[in-house]
């Protein structure tokens, strides 16, 4: 469904991205772990368009990704979170919802995908004349969560939902991500510092660092891998 | 100094005060869309104002009528400045856009400035209707007929964007681009359309501005400048994202003009608004640039 092949990405003159090659298969929910500045939020970024790689191609569906804009792409069915969650602060949560359909593909479906969101998100039914800006964290990364689903995305790009949120509410967050997956079909790639709860939910996981991936397996298989263990015992008593 | 008179020389005021507000409008648009000052925006007010003029004077044309014309002309003064010359910069970060597009502006304020006295010379031209004098008396208090129109099409343009902005898809695309041009591309937003619309719609707003002013007062090949500075001094103390905050701004700003050429003389009017500017910005420590 997704094919990264070879992707080369700089920042400036800094190179974040080493020959990076991924697969995520339709219905899947693939993981992407790694240290900070490992370059995961770069790679997804580059898939979603905001930035272009200096070399290596993105395929999906058939799309050359990495030869469109950014606004095209999300047309074909590819949605990003991305981090910080980028809400339209100064706007409510229902204006922030429309926009999310604002492709002409997703406005065909926009009411039905919008009962479907407030179903799982009572929270931003209640609060759709609120300022986004004045939401909490969590509700905010619901929203955030809420707006990609409105674009009616076959694949969702996640960069770090649980970022700065209590436990409780991670817990919630993925459980949301699982039902994503298995109630839409939409498949998942994930970038996740809360490595057990990703590897848990994942099939599949790519280990990334310093710009290179370094490892690939099923989720279970990176859990006990080794690097992963001895990088992040950390993140191994978080939740 | 009489009640009337005071209430006289605000009623003016106001009126003047509705134009800086429409002019104010357009460049608050690109400001905080594209996050470019347009420097030429006075220009394109004394464009506007020029071709209405023309149309009276060469084909009779009214000159409120006249907007029908001059509207979508510099919207397409508009579309052909920013694919032109304003586009350019609008992919570069934030410092060189900012400085490259003050050099664009300043560039078109001088070329149209010059070329304006060429063509038309640098008299003052106003545009004289029969009903130009027609003033209108209410409780001893004169209105003159042509700048309460102004005020009047002046409301209903920033009424109208209002309601663009806050009611249709393209409006909102424009909204969410100012808030954040990354998102607004994660949405599907081609930001590159809503930035080129953003603009038209200010040329447009401008050269509305422009007939107003042309019809109410006069113009002339220089009065472009004035504009500018009138306009930013209402972005700068009105803020961004708020066009009825911005019309309003603009009338605060002829109000305190008038006010101010009762109390302490006409010859400090144009002080008055730099004075304004400049407390706004010794409380406004974030800069212009900044939200």
């Amino acid at each position: 469904m997704l094919e990264a092949a070879d992707l080369d990405v700089f920042h400036g003159d800094l190179q974040a991205v080493w020959r990076a090659s991924l697969r995520v298969e339709a219905r899947e929910i693939v993981a992407l772990i790694g240290p900070n500045g490992a370059g995961k939020s770069t790679l997804l970024r580059t898939i979603a368009g905001l930035q272009r790689p200096a070399s290596g191609s993105v395929t999906f569906e058939g799309h050359a990704l990495h030869r469109e804009p950014a606004h095209r792409i999300v047309e074909y069915g590819v949605a990003l979170i991305p981090e910080g969650r980028r809400l339209f602060a100064g706007m409510t949560v229902q204006e922030n919802l429309l926009l999310g359909a604002y492709t002409a593909r997703a406005r065909a479906e926009r009411d039905r995908t919008l009962t479907w969101i407030t179903e799982i998100f009572p929270v931003l039914a209640e609060r759709h004349r609120q300022i986004a800006g004045t939401l909490s964290g969590s509700e905010q990364q619901m929203l955030a969560i809420g707006r990609a689903l409105m674009a009616r995305p076959t694949l969702l790009l996640l960069d770090e939902p649980s970022l700065g949120l209590a436990p409780v509410i991670v817990r919630r967050i993925f459980e949301v991500i699982r039902r994503i997956n298995t109630d839409l079909g939409v498949s998942v790639l994930l970038v996740e510092q809360n490595v057990k709860a990703a590897l848990d939910l994942a099939q599949r996981a790519y280990l990334m660092d310093g710009g290179h991936i370094v490892g690939h397996g099923t989720g279970q298989e990176l859990l006990h891998d080794e690097r992963v263990q001895s990088a992040y015992l950390d993140f191994l008593s978080v939740s | 100094m009489g009640l009337q008179f005071v209430a006289q020389n605000l009623i003016f005021g106001l009126l003047t005060g509705a134009l800086y507000g429409l002019a104010a409008a357009g460049l608050s648009l690109v400001f905080g869309v594209l996050r470019v000052l347009n420097v030429a925006h006075g220009e394109l007010v004394m464009l506007g104002g020029y071709a209405s003029f023309w149309l009276f004077a060469l084909i009779g044309l009214d000159p409120f009528l006249s907007l029908i014309v001059t509207v979508p002309l510099m919207f397409a003064v508009g579309l052909g400045l920013h694919q032109g010359l304003f586009s350019r910069v609008q992919r570069l970060e934030e410092e060189p856009r900012i400085k490259n597009s003050l050099l664009i502006g300043f560039g078109l304020a001088l070329a149209f400035h010059n070329l304006a006295i060429r063509l038309w010379t640098a008299d003052d031209r106003a545009i004289n209707t029969a009903y130009s004098g027609t003033v209108i008396t209410l409780g001893g208090l004169l209105f003159p007929l042509v700048r309460l129109a102004g005020l009047a099409i002046a409301f209903g343009a920033i009424f109208a964007l209002h309601l663009f902005l806050q009611r249709t898809a393209a409006g909102q695309a424009i909204r969410a681009t100012a808030e954040d041009w990354e998102a607004a591309l994660l949405m599907g937003i081609d930001i590159r359309r809503t930035y080129l619309l953003a603009f038209a719609l200010s040329s447009a707003l401008a050269g509305t501005a422009g007939t107003l002013v042309a019809v109410g007062y006069s113009i002339n090949p220089a009065i472009g400048l004035e504009w500018t500075l009138k306009a930013l001094i209402v972005v700068v103390l009105a803020g961004l994202g708020s066009m009825p905050g911005t019309f309003f701004g603009g009338i605060f700003l002829g109000l305190a003009e008038s006010t101010s050429a009762l109390l302490i003389g006409s010859a400090y009017r144009e002080v008055v608004a730099l004075v304004i500017f400049l407390l706004v910005l010794m409380i406004r420590p974030q800069g212009l640039f900044g939200r």
